[in-house]
């Protein structure tokens, strides 16, 4: 099996090449202790196999960031997994210059290389032409042609790695070493580096050996030292090389490259609209109001249909099997699981289609300019208000999109804020809740007085979200990008296979990683709703069922009825109990304890808990729990028990609570760590706490 | 030679060096040398972020970034 790195620049074609050559055949997971994507895939051609391995878009081998360093350290460890047999470099012809810089340094390391130029079909109609026979003699090293997007000369460049696999190119050395560079690595133990390292690869290694952790801490200490007594200036000898560098590459474009009328007049067209200092913003929020819009209402259809294939799933098996433990643990446990991880496969492929649409039409670095200066004030990126605007239909989405932020700090701040921007779970809590806080009838001027109370809330929410990021900022380690510097490309038609294939892998990566932990949540949430300490269950049941036949009620009423004393008598209800000494300073009693217990499966999951502690039977029905509700005495006061003061109080805990297993779940597989959604979960649920605490004390002494 | 935060967009200079080296070895990697055309093309509402040419792409810097940069 040969080992094939593909390296290149952003925005070079990389990855829709990567997506051509291992077609379904990939992984995506993480590299190891970062949360930058590592795909990596298997190509079958004639008799050989090929693991190839989709290297982060950088521009040069001395990093500046995370994505940088991930590929710089593997290319300088021949012990490394990861480290290629051969590497494809990839390039489109529109900025050769900067993209030979490093095909230049990967040369140096002594690794065997096939160019590749991708997008032909483009930059011919730009005029733009690429003397190939010349280039591949001027760099020794095969050039090919493709097209990404068609996959025109695929098989050619297929065959060429099957040529390679006995015969590696033999790469030629590009830039000869400064005497001075010579001098110090001189100065370093022979032994202290990997023997297959060639000058270049050493003098990285010394260069960068206190961000890169190539070397043992004691190597990296020696080399530091080493550095520093001999007052060598890396960032000066970096920019040396980098300008010699550009300078024998200058004349070689200049003997490859032929131009024919000026290209970019499109790209400038469009941002003349597009990245207008004020058109530019509105037509921002408008496509992200398109987003939340097409998550929030199309996601509705297919969602709909998720939740009555479970339901209807889970009656007939009801009908078919006795009423029997198995026979609830099947339909409550574990259907109700596996429909709470499925029902949100609408929304996750719904905004991850339209935001890698942007990405591919490389709409969202002009996002990122737009919004830089504002989102850094709070310690995050033009790209968190994609995951913020997202976060409005769902966080678990909007947290996956994070991703696409490069700077750690910045991403797990985006992630841990997120979940505070009103999703459309809260929705049905405040409709219950609301009314208990304004009458529907009152209105001021012509507003709705319930409207303003719910427009209230989101803008609270939305408040949340970025006081939450200024609160957390301290606490978060690392860097936010100290610098913006990121190219703004030119806009080009999409790649559907890319964006299908982006779709597929964040779908399939939530179902198998969150998805477990919302299972498994889900059983437990089931246990503790249906079983309870002893037998105390069953008298419950007993109890409640003579005690209906002594009323003569209905069928319909009794079950009610029962299934309300059962969920007391259950574990959550011992422990909605329990912690009601806790939650009655927030103005909560038990029964409210239960619901918040068994509202972490999401939010909206209060609702039906309220309706089988107040034995409603229909769930669906939000107004009905409502008048039930209403009806409630509180036996402290005598006045009813959700009064003004209580319900405020629940509505801020609503909207600060960690009140969602899936986003927990997800944090955890985005930030790879159980140590940050445990965080959140405290600092919302803390933060909610406070909240309601202070407002219940404040509003109930009035 | 000024800064390239004083010159009017669209106004076409030569990228004359770096104020800040790793700024410089940024761009640098980026294919934006000394001796390339540069120009600011536009700027965010605010002023605070740079859309710039050189180089023959475009790029997003913030202001105190492109404020290093040294143009005639």
């Amino acid at each position: 099996m040969i080992k094939v790195a593909l390296a290149g620049n952003p925005n070079s074609g990389k990855t829709t090449l990567f997506n051509r050559l291992t077609g379904l055949q990939q992984k995506v997971g993480n590299f190891p202790g970062v949360t930058v994507d590592r795909k990596t895939g298997s190509l079958h051609h004639g008799e050989c196999e090929f693991r190839l391995i989709d290297l982060p878009g950088t521009y040069s081998l001395h990093p500046t960031s995370e994505d940088e360093r991930i590929t710089s350290s593997i290319l300088l460890q021949p012990d490394d997994v990861d480290y290629p047999d051969l590497v494809l470099y990839v390039l489109d012809v529109r900025s050769l210059e900067q993209q030979l810089l490093m095909l230049t340094q990967i040369l140096d390391l002594g690794l065997p290389v096939i160019l590749t130029v991708t997008m032909i079909d483009e930059w011919a109609a730009d005029g733009v032409g690429l003397k190939k026979e010349r280039l591949q003699q001027l760099l020794s090293c095969p050039v090919h042609f493709v097209s990404g997007k068609t996959g025109e000369n695929l098989d050619d460049l297929k065959n060429q790695l099957v040529q390679c696999s006995s015969d590696m190119p033999q790469p030629a050395p590009f830039y000869s070493l400064q005497q001075q560079e010579h001098f110090i690595l001189d100065q370093v133990p022979e032994d202290l580096f990997h023997p297959g390292l060639t000058p270049y690869g050493r003098l990285l290694t010394l260069e960068h050996a206190p961000e890169l952790k190539l070397l043992t801490g004691e190597h990296r200490e020696l080399c530091r030292q080493i550095v520093r007594d001999h007052e060598f200036n890396t960032i000066k000898s970096q920019v040396h090389e980098t300008m010699a560098r550009f300078d024998q590459i200058q004349p070689l474009i200049d003997k490859v490259v032929t131009r024919s009328g000026p290209a970019q007049s499109r790209t400038d067209k469009i941002d003349r609209v597009v990245s207008h200092p004020y058109i530019g913003p509105v037509i921002f929020v408008a496509v992200m109001l398109l987003i939340f819009q097409a998550i929030f209402s199309w996601a509705t259809y297919p969602m709909d249909g998720i939740e009555w294939i479970f339901a209807s799933l889970s009656s007939s098996v009801q009908n078919l099997l006795p009423d029997a433990w198995y026979t609830s643990l099947i339909t409550e446990g574990v259907l109700a699981g596996l429909g709470g991880v499925l029902v949100f496969i609408p929304q996750i492929a719904i905004l991850f289609l339209l935001l890698s649409l942007l990405e591919e039409v490389g709409y969202m670095s002009r996002a990122v300019y737009l919004f830089d200066k504002f989102m850094s004030r709070f310690g995050m990126n033009g790209r968190s208000v994609v995951a913020m605007v997202s976060g409005g239909a769902c966080a678990i989405p909007a947290i996956m999109s994070a991703r696409t932020i490069a700077n750690p700090k910045e991403r797990l701040l985006t992630i841990l804020v997120t979940p505070f921007i009103p999703c459309s779970a809260r929705i049905p809590v405040y409709i219950v809740l609301v009314g208990f806080v304004v009458p529907s009838e009152t209105y001021y001027g012509p507003f709705n007085a319930q409207g303003l109370v719910f427009m209230g809330l989101y803008v609270f929410g939305i408040a949340a979200a970025f006081g939450g990021a200024l609160l957390l900022r301290p606490f978060v380690s690392g860097q936010t990008s100290g610098f913006l510097m990121i190219e703004l490309p030119d806009y080009r038609p999409p790649s559907w296979s890319t964006i299908l294939l982006s779709v597929k892998n964040k779908v399939g990566a939530f179902i198998i990683e969150a998805g477990k932990i919302i299972f498994a949540i889900s059983i437990v949430l089931w246990f503790m709703a249906s079983y309870g300490p002893g037998n105390s269950i069953e008298q419950a049941t007993e109890a409640a069922a003579t005690e209906a036949q002594e009323m003569q009620w209905e069928p319909s009423r009794t079950d009610n009825f029962i299934a309300a004393k059962k969920i007391e008598a259950s574990y959550a209800g011992h422990l909605g109990k329990w912690i009601e000494p806790a939650i009655s300073p927030l103005g909560f009693d038990w029964k409210i304890g239960i619901a918040l217990l068994t509202s972490f499966a999401a939010r909206e999951v209060f609702v039906g808990t309220m309706a089988t502690i107040y034995s409603i039977g229909d769930t669906d029905d939000e107004l009905s729990v409502r008048d039930r509700m209403a009806k409630e005495i509180n036996p402290k006061t005598g006045g009813p028990r959700y009064d003004f003061a209580t319900s405020i109080s629940l509505l801020l805990f609503f909207a600060l609570a960690m009140q969602c297993m899936s986003t927990v779940a997800v944090v955890k597989k985005e930030t790879n760590s159980w140590k940050w959604p445990i965080l959140q979960f405290a600092f919302m649920t803390g933060l909610a706490y406070l909240a309601s605490l202070i407002a219940y004390q404040i509003l109930s002494q009035l | 030679m000024s800064q390239l935060i004083d010159v009017k967009p669209g106004e076409k200079k030569t990228l004359l060096g770096f104020e800040n080296p790793q700024i410089g070895l940024r761009l640098l990697s980026m294919g934006i040398q000394p001796g390339t055309e540069i120009w600011v093309r536009r700027t965010t509402f605010n002023g605070q972020t740079y859309y710039i040419h050189a180089g023959g792409k475009n790029i997003a810097v913030r202001k105190k970034e492109a404020a290093s940069i040294r143009v005639q």
